[in-house]
């Protein structure tokens, strides 16, 4: 009986003469491996996405002005509402489940289910995102995103009008001229120029032209402002270079 | 073909994986491994097909093809029984979508199922309800999602462990588990509507 079910029915042996009329042979290795390669380098360049998504959120929440949000939102809710990245959070989502999908097709992908394999992106993404957060690529990723990524660029302008009103006492824009110790001169987002009155100069305060500032103070007539505190527009727009870098001015005691 | 009977018989105590390193440069012992899962396959082809003799002799065929062109990205660390289930699976999976698709339901398995496996497995105390079903396993088979069908019959009929299910289906273990308690949960509900009706 057992002896019978050895006996190829026909199944193997019309398979092994299909296999023998078409001439088949085994497909070589190579092709294997080179898919295997074009998965890991898709999730490679997914983990990359991710990581510069994290490196963009990272850079919402440092650069927030939170100490501000009454003044600049009314409310802390509507402040993260307003300084969320929405934009970036969905990125991540998306390349988070496209490289768990990716993965599931690699040779042993399968093995790990969606909470690992995700949480493995999610952390890998974090720590490649805080590199980039705090190394010049991060800086360079930020100015290039603002000059030509249109959802950056509106992130960007929601900001400009946030710091564009200098009743409210808060003004920003671009350093044109100095004239340290007591003044320099600013274009405001409104294409507007200012002349800034330093109250008190700290020396560490490295106002340099073409940087932008964001400036807490005061207006003193149409054209000039009282600076009370002097911020960098971003994190790695330092006015400051000294070991406080990234943080406001010494100025912030002069209030 | 007779002379290949007698290389494979010749070859009996050669392991799976050695008869792929040897079909990769001959592909005539790739009829020993063809000979050696025809009747397995051909048994779970029709288990989670329900498909017709002639309809499943087919799939098996292209099977094999299919596994005999990819031999090359076999790898040992993993079972060539798991390797070419999971080619099964696939190849039945794929053509399961195209016959679902043109709105054809087909299962005409006759095959008696290790039922008492799966009962003893969940709860002794549904023996009794589910001794009535004896003999309707297979209409109660045709009522269950494919997914549910497929790793019942792998645990039940080809007594595969989870390992091995992981590795043919292609999702991780727990996964593995969690679809094999959702497909005796449903397949018990559906017995006992079955029940119920007759």
């Amino acid at each position: 009986m057992a002896d019978e079910q050895k006996v190829p029915s026909g199944i193997s042996s019309r398979a092994w003469q299909a296999i023998a009329d078409k001439h088949l042979k085994p497909l070589p290795r190579w092709r294997f491996i080179f898919k295997e390669v074009i998965l890991w380098c898709l999730f490679l360049i997914f983990l990359v996405v991710a990581s510069i998504s994290v490196a963009f959120i990272m850079l919402e929440f440092v650069n927030a002005d939170w100490d501000l949000h009454n003044r600049l939102a009314g409310s802390l809710i509507d402040y993260i509402d307003m300084i969320f990245p929405y934009f970036w959070l969905i990125c991540l989502a998306v390349v988070v489940v496209l490289a768990y999908y990716n993965f599931s097709l690699t040779r042993r992908g399968y093995k790990h289910g969606l909470l690992w394999i995700s949480l493995g992106t999610v952390g890998l993404s974090v720590l490649l995102g805080s590199v980039l957060y705090f190394t010049n690529l991060g800086q360079y990723l930020d100015s290039v995103a603002e000059q030509y990524l249109p959802v950056q660029k509106l992130v960007m302008t929601r900001q400009h009008e946030l710091w564009n009103n200098p009743e409210e006492g808060l003004l920003g824009g671009k350093v044109t001229a100095l004239a340290l110790p007591r003044f320099f001169e600013i274009r405001s987002f409104d294409d507007q120029r200012w002349v800034i009155v330093i109250t008190e100069y700290d020396p560490r305060m490295m106002v340099r032209p073409g940087e932008m500032v964001k400036i807490i103070g005061r207006v003193l007539n149409n054209t000039t402002f009282e600076a009370h505190e002097i911020r960098p527009w971003r994190s790695h727009d330092c006015p400051c270079c000294g070991p406080d870098v990234g943080t406001s001015c010494g100025m912030k005691s002069l209030k | 073909m007779f002379f290949m009977h007698i290389l494979c018989q010749d070859l009996a105590d050669k392991s799976d994986e050695d008869l792929v390193l040897l079909s990769v440069d001959n592909q005539n012992y790739f009829v020993c491994l063809m000979e050696r899962y025809e009747t397995k396959l051909l048994k779970y082809i029709k288990r989670i097909s329900g498909l017709k003799q002639e309809d499943c002799e087919d799939l098996l065929q292209d099977v094999f093809i299919k596994a005999f062109l990819n031999l090359r990205s076999f790898s040992p660390d993993l079972k060539f029984s798991s390797w070419v289930y999971r080619i099964t699976h696939n190849h039945v999976i794929s053509n399961y979508r195209k016959i679902k698709s043109r709105g054809v339901e087909v299962y005409e398995s006759e095959d008696q199922p290790l039922w008492e496996n799966m009962v003893s497995d969940v709860d002794a105390s549904k023996m009794a309800e589910l001794s009535l079903l004896q003999g309707n396993v297979s209409i109660v088979l045709d009522k269950l999602k494919i997914e549910y069908r497929e790793v019942l019959v792998l645990r039940f009929w080809e007594d595969k462990d989870y390992q091995e299910i992981s590795d043919i289906l292609q999702k991780p273990v727990n996964t593995v588990g969690t679809l094999l308690n959702r497909a005796k949960k449903q397949f018990f509900e559906i017995s006992k509507n079955y029940n119920i009706k007759q």
